[in-house]
């Protein structure tokens, strides 16, 4: 081997080693990490909790399984190579992780209180999550899309961006209970059209039905298959001048509807289409024999925005037909809230909403907050183990109904993050965390998007958005049929 | 001397050209391109650009009008481009027999360049990219061995058009051009062009782009829909054009100062029809606005009255933050009610100056939401560092400090905007003891209501409820109803002046109050003090001059009265 080769092999080596730790001044505090994984507990598949150390240059972490395994890193910030990460959550299911970390701090080592991260018994069997990211704007949208996120590794794929389709805002990925083999979502703007997958076929839908005079909105397909649920809603945006608030999200009116996509046939129900009350966020029960949706009493809007706050209600469904009464499911006007964005567990027990002050999109509101309704015993509950001061909505359940994925604007009280947190049998949530990145610290600082609507996916949605692309950019659209 | 060092010469009189035309006639452009990107010194930054075809030439374009921020090297940079491609140029058509007689052909491209640069939606990405692609020619031309030209027009052809995008179809078919012309077997070039094609098919069906935006360029052109024919047919001009230099032989000295001459008449003619005036005008408008040379907006409009819905609501702001908005608005061409702030609209440009016009209102949430709106359409999906560095200080006006923040933290990479950005990250609460921003979050709502843009008289008003001081939001309010032609809202509104504190009513509202009392009143008698002598004198003169003929006032001083845009005399 010639002199420079040596050198140069050397040199790599040096520049490849981080400093190790020495004089560690010991702390009695837990690392400053962003994330705050401090105590959390995490599905045996997760990708590396990677995090860093808040203003550290070198992070050295020994992370020893309660059970068995250890490994260490020493670089930047704590990046766990991902064949040690899985090997070692593997081997320490239904136990805990100990993360012993020191950090070299302006040119100083500190030590610090180990920390846990719990590995949940309960498995998260789902191959990734669905997110839209758009940045948290008003009314014109840049460059956004809807992504499938490997929830194993830090592998991102488009489902489909706006690029494909300039000008144009993707929403609402729905598959039907995380199963993609049949999903929905829309496209708005001047290709805006809902695209339905099922059986194998892209179906592009007129925005626009002539019968509900306005656009398909919130879906939830039908455990079947055979039917999916959409609202309508002539949806509009005002916006506040005080420094606390934004923005205000209001239906001027709203209804609810299924939609056969065999037939392309829409069952209509006069009971949930009433003009003296909005309808809306339909969502299936497992079974298919229940239509939870929210209703309010309708006000002149906007000038009683503030008035609007919905119940949680629901209605039999069988055979393509609803059958029985409205009944109330969880009363929040009687609590002087309103409820949203219910989504029932895919187990039967529960049902999970959003509540805030009012109105019907809580992503704008500070105060909003998860709920949990336990359809056993009745009983709806914040989830406080979860909540924070900030808004928390959106969120949707993994197939095993232990897992459920929502975002927060608790970082900065405007870009929306996804976090991730377990049920157990008793119906209490563990402390929520944070998506997983590759360098989480430099991704979540730089990112200008919000997380919006997540989902987990039994697998990775197969979507030939090129063909769909063409599609949207013609001007044919599927009609539906009354 | 002079034969030996002609065409420096002629090449440094062509860049001192380029720099005084865009120096002193096009500045304002320089500030467009920079507001509408923010080049990041980061390691992602650098990745999210080279993650499409044609990024390497985005990431030196960006580079490049980062610098734009000082018009002076905005200019330097576009004059030095152009002369580069022109020097370019000649190389190539050396390779085609030219020497000294056909030198004036080679300023052609340039020519050509510096035309299309005029349109303000053309990216710098696409001089770039032609620069490489006469670099990549002249490769092309220098390389003798067949296995070397192969591996040129396979790899290398794939590496380029990677790097810089469709491009390299131009010099694809240059290679084509060439090997005719050397007699070459075309086997290779031609077989460029299928490596060409064959690399842009597999981009596009990697990444989630439409297929035409692979064989015309993904960020050549601002708006991703849309491909100038005048880009298409540079791209071919610039595989064919170094066949002019087969001309060399059928030219001589007074042949080829003739070309010059032609050439020159030819640029001095063709060059500024690219430049589209009343785009010119606004970017102009905003321009000022954003380095609140007021004084400027002012005397360019006395020159020639603004014509643009944008650039009149310019206009209202500079003699508002002059204090004359009362007593010249009517000196100039007005737009009716929404000549105070244009109505809000979906693109990337127009809300620039309509943020900075509720910015200075007070109305610090409606130019939030104008500067978000206009960042998200940037057709192109760029963030701007004009945008962005408003958005931080918004924030912290909002006490969104930890927003804030995250917008500081980008532009704490950034050149230009670093040191401002590290001097908020270290302490927020500077902003607010700068007097400008004190100021604004002193008159700001305090009272939550959803705004409403179909009611500005009420917006001032609640303004002025918040701060009676508030004079420009008064300016504003007294304005909107004179431009709305409503006497009966002026009556209810004007007495709010009073608080304001003007020594003399602003002539217009005097104007506006003195018709009003002849209209109730049907003379003159009584008329309230605050209204002078000499408006009186003039009011008595328009009312002459107007029974006998009204079409004379447009010929008068009256003409500039507010009676006279009340009559629509103007």
């Amino acid at each position: 081997m010639k002199p420079i080769y040596i050198y140069l092999t050397l040199m790599l080596l040096i520049i490849s080693c981080k400093e190790r730790a020495k004089d560690v001044v010991l702390k009695d505090d837990y690392p400053p990490i962003y994330p705050d994984y401090l105590l959390v507990t995490i599905p045996v598949n997760i990708a590396p909790m990677n995090f860093n150390v808040k203003g550290a240059s070198v992070v050295e972490v020994d992370v020893k399984g309660s059970k068995s395994g250890k490994f260490s890193i020493n670089d930047d910030y704590a990046d766990f190579p991902i064949e040690d990460w899985h090997k070692i959550v593997l081997e320490n299911k239904g136990g805990f992780l100990t993360f012993d970390v020191k950090a070299k701090i302006d040119g100083k080592w500190y030590g610090y209180k180990p920390f846990e991260m719990s590995v949940s018994d309960y498995e998260l069997n789902d191959w990734g999550v669905t997110y839209r990211r758009i940045s948290p704007g008003y009314e014109v949208f840049g460059k956004m899309g809807l992504y499938q996120r490997e929830i194993a590794t830090f592998d991102e794929f488009p489902i489909i961006e706006n690029t494909l389709i300039p000008g144009n805002c993707v929403n609402c990925h729905t598959p039907n209970a995380c199963n993609p083999d049949s999903y929905t979502f829309h496209v708005r703007g001047a290709n805006g059209a809902t695209i339905v997958h099922h059986d194998n076929k892209t179906e592009i839908l007129q925005s626009k039905s002539q019968t509900t005079g306005g656009s398909m909105v919130y879906p939830y397909w039908h455990p079947s298959g055979k039917y999916c649920a959409y609202s309508t809603n002539a949806t509009r945006q005002a916006f506040h001048v005080v420094k606390e608030e934004l923005i205000e999200v209001f239906d001027l009116e709203s209804d609810v509807f299924v939609y056969c996509p065999d037939t392309k046939e829409l069952i209509l129900d006069s009971c949930l289409m009433t003009k003296e009350n909005f309808e809306t966020y339909p969502a299936f029960s497992p079974d298919g024999k229940t239509l939870y949706f929210c209703t309010s009493k309708a006000y002149a809007i906007p000038e009683n925005y503030k008035k609007v706050q919905y119940n949680l209600c629901k209605i039999g469904f069988e055979n393509g037909k609803f059958i029985g009464k409205i009944d109330t499911v969880f009363n929040a006007v009687a609590i002087n809230k309103s409820c949203t964005f219910a989504k029932p567990s895919y187990d039967g027990k529960y049902v999970m909403f959003t509540i805030s002050d009012y109105g019907c999109f809580p992503i704008w509101h500070h105060e909003a907050d998860l709920w949990l309704l336990n359809l056993q015993t009745g009983n709806a509950r914040p989830l406080d183990e979860i909540n924070s001061p900030d808004t928390e909505s959106t969120h949707n359940w993994s197939t095993g109904s232990h897992w459920f994925a929502f975002v927060s604007r608790r970082e900065n009280g405007l870009y929306s993050q996804l976090f991730f947190s377990c049920i157990d049998d008793h119906g209490k949530a563990t402390k929520p965390f944070l998506l997983p990145q590759e360098n989480p610290l430099e991704y979540y600082s730089s990112t200008t998007y919000s997380f919006n609507v997540p989902d987990f996916t039994t697998k990775k949605v197969d979507i030939d958005y090129h063909a769909l692309g063409k599609g949207l950019m013609k001007e044919e659209r599927v009609v539906t049929k009354n | 001397m002079f034969r030996k060092y002609f065409k420096h010469i002629f090449s440094i009189i062509f860049f001192i050209t380029v720099f005084l035309f865009w120096r002193l006639g096009y500045a304002c452009a320089f500030s467009y391109h920079e507001q509408f990107q923010m080049f990041l010194f980061t390691k992602s930054y650098f990745l999210e650009r080279m993650s499409l075809p044609g990024g390497l030439s985005d990431y030196i374009s960006e580079f490049l009008v980062q610098f734009y921020y000082f018009p002076l090297f905005g200019s330097l940079i576009i004059s030095g481009l152009l002369l580069v491609v022109q020097i370019l140029s000649y190389q190539l058509m050396k390779c085609f027999s030219a020497k000294d007689f056909s030198y004036a052909l080679s300023f052609l491209p340039s020519i050509l360049l510096w035309r299309y640069l005029g349109n303000e939606s053309v990216l710098l990405s696409f001089v770039v990219s032609c620069i490489a692609a006469l670099i990549f020619d002249l490769g092309y031309v220098s390389t003798k061995k067949n296995i070397l030209k192969i591996l040129y027009a396979s790899l290398g052809v794939a590496l380029f058009y990677y790097f810089f995008g469709a491009i390299a179809f131009s010099s694809c078919l240059f290679f084509i051009v060439y090997d005719i012309k050397e007699k070459n077997n075309i086997i290779i070039s031609v077989s460029a062009v299928l490596c060409s094609v064959f690399f842009a098919l597999i981009c596009y069906n990697l990444m989630n782009y439409q297929l035409f935006r692979f064989f015309v360029g993904i960020n050549y052109f601002r708006f991703p829909m849309e491909i100038p024919l005048m880009q298409i047919l540079i791209m071919f001009f610039l595989a064919v054009f170094p066949l002019l230099g087969l001309l060399e032989k059928k030219l001589n000295k007074k042949l080829s100062v003739s070309a010059l001459v032609l050439i020159a008449v030819f640029g001095f003619f063709y060059v500024p029809g690219g430049f589209n005036e009343l785009n010119y005008e606004v970017i102009e408008y905003d321009y000022l606005v954003r380095t609140g040379n007021w004084d400027k907006i002012i005397s360019i409009s006395e020159k020639k009255n603004p014509r643009t819905p944008q650039s009149v609501s310019c206009l209202n702001l500079a003699l508002a933050e002059k204090g004359m908005l009362g007593d010249r608005m009517f000196n100039f061409f007005q737009n009716g009610g929404h000549g105070l702030i244009p109505s809000f609209v979906r693109d990337f440009f127009l809300p620039l100056s309509a943020s900075e016009i509720y910015l200075r209102l007070s109305m610090v949430n409606s130019s939030l939401r104008n500067l978000f709106e206009a960042q998200e359409a940037i057709p192109n999906y760029r963030k701007s560092a004009r945008i962005t560095k408003r958005l931080a200080e918004l924030n912290i006006l909002n006490k969104d400090y930890l927003v804030a923040q995250k917008y500081l933290k980008m532009l704490s990479n950034t050149l230009f905007y670093k040191d401002f950005a590290e001097d908020l990250m270290e302490n927020p609460e500077k902003l607010t003891q700068n007097k400008f921003w004190a100021e604004i979050d002193k008159s700001r709502y305090q009272k939550d209501f959803l705004f409403s843009e179909s009611e500005p008289d009420q917006m001032f008003g609640l303004l002025l409820e918040q701060n009676e001081k508030n004079r420009l939001a008064c300016d504003y309010l007294i304005a909107e109803v004179l431009l709305e032609k409503d006497l009966q809202k002026f009556i209810n509104y004007y007495t709010v002046c009073q608080n304001v504190g003007y020594k003399v009513l602003p002539k217009h509202f005097q104007e506006a109050l003195i018709y009003a009392y002849y209209k109730t009143h049907g003379n003159l008698s009584g008329i309230p003090p605050i209204v002078t002598a000499p408006v009186v004198n003039e009011f008595q003169q328009f009312m002459q001059i107007y029974s006998q003929n009204p079409q004379a006032v447009k010929n008068s001083p009256l003409s500039n009265s507010f009676y006279a845009y009340f009559f629509n005399l103007k």
